[in-house]
């Protein structure tokens, strides 16, 4: 069965905050741990921030969000209509930015791929940008067992 | 939820007291603090107080490499303190650690 839900939000600082919090209660359904939680809105705080600074130069638009969950696995697409990425690789390279007028890390795509399990990003220059973030959530049952296991407990 | 980040000078060092969100959203606000601290005649050091932040990003790691540059270029020292574990990972990830400590204070 799959579950989704559909945000579109203008190209705002402010609305960074928002959307981190409707991921994070979108996916509370599967009972993730606090850390994991966090890693799915750091990661998430870091697409949408890259839609608005990059995607629209700190322009007007739209961003996309669209979360969907099979099962265990969760997949967050955080989509822009803006200005494309001509070079995928280099954009992805540790501490590079499109922006270096900006203070800014250039660590943004690096921190996506430390705290999700896979990264996709799709692009067209001219046309916008598609960043497609998946996690999988471990099992909530397995994790009660995992839990009573090393508490000593027979499950 | 607080936005706004204070400061507080106390001698030849400014606190700047970090809003519980340290984002893209509140990083321009923060810069714009920490630079007229420095501005502040015999201010040598900056120690950014996180007790209050309970998220930061790459935003975040971006404006403190800023305020790094600057305050290095006038001989100044950056300290972190009141971390919790959370911003604690994202600054020893970035290597901020490594050129801003932590500092008990």
């Amino acid at each position: 069965m799959c579950e989704t839900m559909q945000l579109q939000v203008d190209s705002d600082s402010r609305n960074i905050s928002f959307v981190r919090a409707v991921v994070a209660a979108f996916f509370s359904r599967l009972d993730p741990t606090v850390e994991e939680l966090e890693d799915v809105k750091t990661a998430v705080s870091e697409a949408v921030t890259n839609a608005i600074i990059h995607g629209y130069g700190n322009g007007p638009g739209v961003v996309e969000i669209k979360c969907t969950i099979i099962g265990k696995e969760t997949s967050t697409m955080i989509q822009d209509w803006g200005v494309g990425i001509a070079d995928v690789k280099k954009a992805m390279e540790p501490l590079y930015t499109g922006r270096p007028d900006l203070e800014r890390s250039g660590m943004g795509f690096s921190f996506m791929e430390a705290f999700m399990d896979t990264v996709c990003v799709e692009s067209t220059p001219g046309r916008g940008t598609k960043v497609i973030l998946g996690k999988i959530f471990p099992d909530v049952a397995e994790g009660w067992k995992q839990a009573a296991a090393s508490a000593g407990e027979r499950v | 939820m607080k936005t706004e980040s204070a400061y507080q000078c106390v001698g030849e060092y400014v606190r700047i007291y970090l809003p519980s969100e340290v984002d893209e959203n509140s990083c321009p606000q923060i810069s714009h603090i920490a630079r007229e601290c420095m501005k502040k005649q015999g201010v040598e050091q900056l120690v950014f107080d996180f007790s209050n932040t309970v998220f930061m990003d790459s935003a975040g790691i971006g404006m403190l490499l800023a305020r790094y540059k600057e305050v290095s270029f006038e001989k100044g020292k950056i300290f972190l303190t009141g971390e919790n574990e959370r911003v604690s990972r994202i600054l020893k990830m970035s290597g901020i650690y490594t050129i801003m400590p932590h500092i008990h204070i």
